[in-house]
């Protein structure tokens, strides 16, 4: 029997599975109800089982729950839903906000120093009211996304969305992290090539 | 309308995460002091038997609870190699009225517990078993999905009944990196809330103990660190003083000489811990227990070397935990060398079995040849006691397992009165 928690974790990574799916080479210039076909479809088989085991939830064995910073971002970059695109300047701040938020946490969670950050994220006020003061700044200055990610993440944590009940979690995991830092470093990579 | 929409989810989003961040837990302090079982022993008593019963197998990392009826409950994890996926939490029965373990039984297995946290789980290991302040068992195990032991975290399993019967396991996630690298080995303690706290320790690129906290659900509600990762401890034990202050005494798995275990303490419930010391207590890197007396000296068992674990003592603290003195060697295989020949070895081990467990006679043969399986390689055999855990099932009854050469759980059950009469005999010189 599934619990609300294990639907909502498997279901998290099938969209993911399914929205990586579209942006493979070929697939990514197909029309967008094709697209959305493709996922629907992808997200569906990720539920078959393959043995003792469905594909999403192997893969969550190796992944996790993924947050709601990685799923919102794959969201906006498989163009599948109208004016959810990202500008690139848009994007590369939400992707510098994760690369943060990781540099932050996995570090010293990992233990570097005698403090733990990831320790905040249990009912934490302080943590709680600085995030509160993050989204508010990216709404004050029209950062959608940034706003509306940390938020949704907030509320995620507070109905026990996934089995964790750290807002760490919620915020970023370390795939994300690992595509934001990527991401960027590629970036500063061709500015700096640019301007050599 | 749209532009309120993210305003509007905003207020609901922070005010239902205040909400719950208002009414999380606030820390509490230690529950201390044993629930007093009635003891019929006035006679010193020390039994040995194995507590496990297959063979051609390896076992270890072994828990036990006293339960309800005065039996005890133990679980150790069994396979044909620690880490192989056919490795499962087995658990047996012991009656002290009998003096016997009855059959020993799979608890849980890889695929089971694959099943129900509805993830892949390559292997198990580390079983915990403690008692709630509800009164319900909670089983603490390992599982690791990817890579070795440093990508595990905890699972759960609750028992109404004594360890009958078991829920369906669950994941507790601990770490934000991949929830990798939380293990457990120490046992669990109380607070006065009911909650309880859960020993734990992380083995990814640095080692460190930590505390979880648990809510009567088995929810946590918070993660301590112990020591910085620089101090490179394992496996912590909480020895609880009073509601205030405990010890909690950590393997060393540094390079550093001496090669000594880690020591924290509090003073406030467990808000704050100290600077991590060195103590005097030898430790090869090895697993250590632990527990507090009601009459507040404190026990614990340990391999008492800087290298190997082919010797294992049980040792009392008058004061605190600072000073010990060796009450028992319960193993010693030292002057054997750190690698005999596989005669030697089994020329060794017909008295040791017979030692370790008289009712095995008749089939000792078959223990000699299962331990030779898992104690040589390459014609080279080693002796290993580890992994000790020790509990208390009552004022004056105290019982430990822990690992016997990997082939076996070995049991020892002693009491006060036996503790008594070597203390006034003056045990070993040894003392830390």
């Amino acid at each position: 029997m599934l619990s609300l928690t294990d639907l909502s974790g498997l279901a998290g990574i099938s969209f993911a599975v399914s929205l990586m799916l579209v942006r493979l080479p070929g697939l990514r210039e197909a029309p967008a109800c094709w697209r959305m076909g493709m996922v629907v479809c992808a997200f569906a088989v990720c539920w078959l089982p393959f043995g003792a085991l469905s594909a999403a939830e192997f893969v969550r064995g190796i992944t996790g729950d993924l947050s709601v910073s990685s799923l919102a971002l794959l969201l906006a970059g498989s163009g599948l839903v109208k004016g959810w695109q990202l500008a690139e300047r848009a994007r590369s701040e939400v992707l510098l906000a994760i690369a943060l938020a990781a540099l932050s946490l996995y570090p010293f969670a990992l233990g570097i120093g005698g403090s733990d950050p990831y320790r905040w994220g249990y009912g934490n006020g302080w943590f709680l009211g600085g995030l509160a003061l993050a989204a508010l700044g990216a709404w004050r200055f029209h950062r959608t996304l940034l706003a509306g990610g940390i938020s949704l993440a907030a509320l995620a944590w507070s109905v026990g969305w996934y089995e964790s009940g750290n807002l760490w979690d919620y915020l970023i995991d370390p795939w994300g992290a690992l595509y934001a830092l990527g991401a960027l470093s590629g970036q500063g990579w061709r500015r700096l090539r640019r301007q050599a | 309308m749209r532009r309120l929409a993210l305003p509007g989810l905003m207020l609901v989003a922070f005010s239902a995460a205040f909400f719950k961040a208002v009414s999380w837990p606030a820390p509490a302090q230690f529950q201390a002091g044993l629930q007093p079982v009635p003891s019929g022993q006035a006679a010193p008593r020390f039994e040995r038997r194995f507590a496990s019963s297959r063979l051609h197998t390896q076992v270890h990392a072994a828990s036990a609870i006293a339960l309800r009826d005065g039996r005890i409950r133990a679980y150790w994890f069994s396979g044909s190699r620690e880490g192989a996926s056919d490795v499962a939490i087995h658990g047996a029965v012991y009656d002290p009225t009998t003096g016997r373990w009855g059959a020993e039984q799979v608890v849980v297995t890889r695929e089971q517990t694959q099943q129900a946290l509805h993830r892949y789980v390559s292997k198990l290991g580390n079983p915990v078993v403690a008692r709630a302040a509800d009164g319900s068992l909670q089983l603490f195990y390992v599982t690791v999905s990817l890579g070795g032991w440093a990508g595990s975290s905890i699972t759960l399993m609750t028992s109404r009944d004594d360890g009958a019967s078991w829920s369906a396991p669950r994941r507790l996630v601990t770490s934000p990196f991949i929830n990798i690298s939380t293990l457990v080995k120490g046992a669990p303690v109380l607070y006065e809330d009911g909650s309880m706290g859960v020993p734990v320790y992380h083995e990814f690129i640095a080692k460190f103990g930590e505390l979880l906290r648990l809510d009567a659900d088995g929810r946590v509600l918070d993660k301590q660190r112990l020591t910085s990762g620089a101090a490179r401890t394992l496996q912590p034990v909480v020895l609880v003083k009073n509601a205030q202050e405990a010890r909690v005494l950590m393997r060393y798995a540094g390079s550093e000489e001496p090669r000594r275990a880690v020591a924290v303490e509090t003073s406030d419930g467990g808000r704050h811990w100290s600077a991590p010391e060195k103590t005097a207590m030898r430790n090869s890197n090895a697993a250590l227990t632990g527990l507090v007396m009601q009459d507040g000296r404190m026990l614990t068992v340990f391999n008492d070397l800087e290298r190997g674990r082919d010797a294992l003592s049980l040792m009392m603290s008058s004061d605190g935990g600072v000073h010990w003195r060796e009450v028992e060697r319960l193993e010693d295989q030292l002057a054997a060398g750190s690698q005999v020949s596989e005669a030697q070895y089994r020329d060794r081990l017909s008295g040791l079995l017979q030692h370790s467990d008289p009712s095995i006679v008749g089939s000792l043969a078959q223990y000699v040849d299962s331990t030779v399986r898992t104690g040589c390689a390459n014609g080279q055999c080693r002796f290993e006691f580890s992994y000790p855990y020790l509990i208390a099932a009552g004022p004056d009854d105290f019982h430990l397992v822990y690992t016997w050469n990997r082939t076996f759980i070995k049991h020892v059950h002693f009491n006060r009165a036996w503790l008594e009469q070597r203390l006034e005999g003056g045990g070993h010189a040894v003392s830390h």
